[in-house]
């Protein structure tokens, strides 16, 4: 294969993780939770570890088990911001444009997860076990930009101002995770659920301890421009090395880590059960093609040319006004000089917990239906970085269809009405669950010919989709046991799918 | 099965509602209009310009700068050349031809000689008395003729001159020989003039009474070193200089007053002898002609003292001030007439009761002068002007796209930190002015808006010019920006003030523009 092949083929893994439209959770506060209650799905147990699948067995189907995709966009949505203008025209409001770009929170981000493959299947005595598998590939990537600055043109920077910005945040990671996962019915109360993930680094990048300023001085109008932070990679300058060969990169780098997934899940009645679960408990080394930038914190003084003497009546005539312009940026190029080294480094995956419950109201024998609920807090740097509430309902019509639907409010202020659905056809089955994708309307802009959709208003959108062959479609059964003993009976010391996913007994 | 049916078609809707696209928008630039309020204020600083005086100053052509004496205060001068010239010209003493046709009084035997005297008139300068000279380089030539046959020696015998410490002495023989006189020192004897011994030897045949010998002599002087002697009233030269003054034309009385200005005038005297300038006329330039300065430091005018150490020479050196106390009309009267020029015409000569002297060869005489102007005094409403390009309706065009207009501009505010050091009064000014020049509005409209900037003080100052007033420049084509200054010293005319070399002026501006448009309504 040709070097600059390879470096192409290395880009396109790289893309298709972000485009691709697939995965059963990402990284960063990613909880579709129209998903996470359909319990005939295996993908299911990602976010909830704790949680038992209804299934004695599955085999996800190579690239397509598991698909999931997340974007966040705070920063700016098409509602209310066009208008059809004159002659064919589009009219770009400026009020509604400022209102959003004025908020503190404008971030655009995007997570991609791709199961490559995984599989699963029941052990024990009586079943009580779960074995899995799984290989899958992630990749998230983060802006966040100052409303200051997107506000400046609107704003200006009158005397007296600050403009902060520190919002700024940028942020990327691309890596595979290598799980292997044990769920546990322990009687009738108690499941639980333990993922160890053998993690792959392939490409890091993030800006930190960033803090920035712009500040006008009232008296006389300077400027004092203020920074520091640093900006630390790995994997980066390898992207486009065409020495790097493509074996190495998909297998071989150096950057590795650990994490574990954890859960259990009590009844604590007859209907009713609540769960606690830790996902991305772990971290990644980085070793390999390392650079950091680190920038103390610096400031800049701009007050505009200082003439002095005899220069001061000639200053715009020859080459003085062009040479100070050169000597200020040269001074700018001083002050802000990084320091560059080659450490090694160490990130931490932004750790989720997740408590939930849920209720059954109604079970049938052909039917299913209860309420849950689930609060989810991530943490990043040791710090709980923002956290996502969510009820709903999920009705499932035994092993051939379930479907979800749930409303969801993140910290950050906005809400999500969101669905799911899984269907088992024979052994095949497809489900696709979605976050804010219902009764929003979409958006087409079209930017030299080019037509982008946008939903209207969406600060995010969660996809989620996949297909797997399963196995076992009835509820597993104490081989001993009489068929028609008493149902309580008959369930003592058995694990009882439909409970430990969160459902009846 | 109804019941599965409808929950199917249901969710089939609420699937479908995903794809729903509820409008399309074509951004292309070409079709793209802004619509709605924007209030933005941006402020950019200028920079800023300080000026010590110092500095300012040599902004002007050829003028000269320096501190005053046991003063912190400084003073601009201008320097002119009035005579300048070497001892050479007048030095020029020339050589002299003689010619004699010499009878032999007696027969004279051979092997015998006769001597002829004489005294020579050596032409020299008028008035000048000759005590010793050095003729640095010169030339003799004896030419001896007549019919007599001449077989001895012609021995020419200059007593009064000697070469190397020993008498200087000539001989020759038959036909023309040329002698180069080098070093040639002259001392007077107590008789004017040069004395001359002619002897001729008679040879084998000897001389007969009655024998006449034809005898020419050509003495060439090309360079005299130095001469000693009397030199009353030889004059060493005239000058006749104007000095111009259109630099101080905008000077007007009553605006600026200098308080104590001067005419320097400098000489170096290369003499060994003391001579004397003379100013035979001092004038300036008036409307109807040339108007006399008289007074006591034009007619009384010291001499200049003599160099000394002829041998290695340490020339006189000479000063003469011309200042308000000795002129009429004064100095300061003069400059505030605004004359084109001012005129002074006159001499250097020895003066008639002078002593004896030395003059060596390339003696320098000059005499130079400067008008030397002290920044004291006072200044009532002196203005300071010029003008900056500036074409509104372009910059709005080109920066805002057209999209804006002079009526989205709420205020633009001019801010200037002014730090005065001077010891005057400044009111800055800031004027519209449209392409021929004329002023069609201030930064400010209104009679007081311009603040003072006080001597000797800091002030901010805001120029602010609001949308108002901006819509009422939008017509008129404003072209350029002038700025003036105008200043003023405390008490003026009453107060003398002085301004120090290093007072300084420094202004730092700012630039706050506030908009306040609604795009394309």
């Amino acid at each position: 294969m040709g070097t600059g092949l390879v470096a192409s083929v290395r880009l396109l893994i790289v893309a298709l993780s972000l485009f691709s439209v697939a995965v059963t959770q990402p990284l960063q506060g990613q909880y579709i939770s129209s998903a996470s209650r359909l319990s005939y799905v295996p993908q299911h147990t990602d976010l909830m570890p704790g949680s038992r699948p209804k299934l004695k067995g599955w085999l996800g189907m190579t690239g397509l088990s598991g698909v999931a995709f997340r974007l966040d966009n705070s920063l700016l949505h098409p509602e209310g911001l066009f208008s059809p203008g004159p002659n064919g025209g589009t009219i770009l409001r400026l009020d509604p444009l400022i209102s959003q770009l004025s908020g503190p929170d404008n971030r655009i981000a995007v997570a991609n997860a791709l199961e490559l493959a995984s599989f699963g299947f029941s052990g024990g005595e009586n079943g009580e076990s779960i074995w899995s598998f799984r290989a899958r590939e992630r990749f998230e990537a983060e802006v966040n930009l100052p409303g200051d600055l997107l506000a400046f043109p609107f704003t200006g920077n009158p005397g007296g101002s600050t403009l902060d910005l520190s919002p700024f945040a940028l942020r990327g990671i691309h890596f595979r995770e290598y799980s292997v996962g044990w769920n546990r019915a322990w009687g009738d109360f108690l499941n639980t659920g333990v993922r160890l993930n053998y993690l792959y680094g392939m490409e890091y990048a993030e800006l930190m301890d960033f803090e920035a300023s712009w500040a006008t001085n009232p008296t006389d109008f300077s400027y004092s421009l203020s920074a520091t932070g640093a900006f630390r990679s790995s994997g980066l300058n390898a992207l486009s090395q065409v020495d790097d060969s493509l074996q190495h990169y998909l297998l071989f780098r150096d950057n590795r880590g650990l994490s574990v997934d954890l859960g259990a899940r009590l009844a604590i009645s007859e209907k009713a059960t609540v769960g606690l679960h830790v996902v991305d408990w772990g971290s990644i080394s980085w070793v390999e093609d390392l650079s950091t930038l680190s920038l103390e914190p610096t400031t800049f003084a701009y007050a505009g040319p200082s003439i002095a003497g005899e220069d001061a009546l000639s200053f715009f005539e020859g080459d003085s006004l062009s040479n100070w312009i050169d000597a200020e940026a040269n001074r700018l190029d001083s002050a802000f000089q990084p320091i560059s080294n080659d450490a090694a480094f160490e990130t931490v995956l932004p750790m989720r917990i997740i408590g939930e419950g849920a209720y059954e109201i109604r079970d049938t024998e052909s039917a299913l239906t209860s309420l849950h609920a689930a609060l989810v807090g991530r943490y990043a740097a040791r710090n709980l970085a923002d956290w996502q509430l969510s009820v709903g309902a999920v009705h499932e019509w035994k092993r051939k269809m379930g479907a979800s639907v749930n409303y969801t409010q993140f910290s950050t202020g906005y809400g999500s009405l969101g669905a799911g659905i899984s269907l088992n056809l024979g052994m095949f089955q497809w489900y696709l669950a979605a976050d804010n994708l219902l009764l929003m309307p979409w958006t087409e802009l079209v930017v030299n010919d080019n037509t982008i959709p946008l939903p209207n208003r969406a600060d995010v959108i969660n996809l989620q989709t996949g297909f797997n062959l399963v196995f076992g479609r009835k509820p597993l059964r104490h081989k001993d046991k009489p068929a028609d003993v008493e149902k309580t009976a008959k369930r003592k010391g058995i694990p009882c799918e439909d409970f430990m996913a969160g459902g009846s007994r | 099965m109804m019941k599965k049916n409808a929950i199917v078609i249901g969710f089939a809707s609420f699937l479908g509602l995903v794809g729903c696209v509820e409008e399309r928008f074509d951004l292309d630039p070409d079709g793209l209009l802004l619509s709605g309020p924007i209030s933005p204020t941006f402020s950019i600083p200028i920079g800023e310009v300080s000026v010590a005086v110092e500095d300012a100053l040599v902004w002007l052509d050829s003028a000269g700068i320096s501190s005053q004496a046991n003063a912190d205060g400084i003073e601009i001068y201008e320097s002119f050349e009035v005579l300048d010239t070497t001892a050479n010209a007048w030095m020029q003493i020339g050589g002299f031809a003689w010619s004699d046709n010499l009878v032999i009084p007696v027969d004279v035997p051979a092997g015998q000689s006769v001597s002829f005297p004489f005294a020579l008139d050596m032409p020299l300068p008028d008035g000048v008395t000759l005590d010793s000279m050095l003729v640095g380089l010169g030339s003799l030539a004896v030419v001896p003729g007549g019919d007599m046959p001449l077989d001895g020696l012609i021995h020419l015998d200059f007593p009064e001159f000697e070469q190397a410490g020993a008498p200087f002495n000539f001989a020759v023989g038959a036909g023309t020989e040329d002698q180069t006189l080098n070093n040639i020192r002259y001392t007077e004897d107590g008789t004017p003039g040069l004395s001359l011994i002619i002897t001729m030897d008679s040879g084998d045949s000897g001389f007969s009474a009655g024998d006449v010998i034809l005898l020419s002599l050509d003495f060439t002087i090309d360079q005299v070193d130095w001469i000693v002697g009397q030199m009353p009233g030889v004059s060493f030269g005239e000058f006749d200089h104007e000095l111009p003054m259109e630099a101080l034309d905008d000077l007007d009385p009553g605006v600026v007053h200098l308080a104590s200005p001067r005419l320097e005038l400098e000489a170096v005297n290369g003499l060994g002898l003391s001579i004397q300038p003379q100013i035979e006329s001092a004038t300036f330039a008036t409307v109807v002609g040339e108007a006399p300065i008289t007074g006591s430091q034009i007619s009384d005018i010291p001499s200049m003292p003599a160099a000394v150490n002829m041998a290695d020479l340490v020339p006189g050196f000479w000063s003469h001030t011309l200042s308000n106390e000795g002129t009429n009309p004064s100095i300061t009267e003069v400059i505030e007439s605004s004359p084109e020029y001012i005129r002074l015409s006159g001499s250097v000569a020895v003066p008639p009761a002078s002593g004896g002297g030395f003059v060596v060869r390339d003696a320098p005489v000059r005499l130079s002068g400067r008008i030397v102007l002290p920044l004291e005094g006072w200044v009532d409403n002196y203005v300071l002007r010029d003008t900056v390009a500036l074409n509104l309706a372009e910059i709005f065009e080109e920066n805002l796209e057209g999209r804006a207009s002079w009526a989205d501009v709420e205020s633009i505010t001019l801010r200037m930190l002014w730090q005065n050091d001077l010891p005057v009064d400044i009111r800055p000014v800031l004027a519209f002015q449209d392409s021929s020049g004329a002023v069609v509005s201030t930064w400010y409209d209104g009679a007081d808006a311009f603040a003072l900037v006080p001597s000797g003080g800091n002030q901010m100052l805001d120029l602010v010019i609001h949308r108002e007033e901006l819509a009422a420049l939008e017509p008129l084509d404003v072209r350029h920006l002038a700025w003036s200054a105008a200043m003023s010293t405390t008490n003026a005319p009453n107060d003398i003030v002085s301004v120090a070399a290093d007072a300084e002026l420094k202004v730092r501006m700012g630039l706050q523009i506030e908009l306040n448009a609604n795009l394309n309504e």
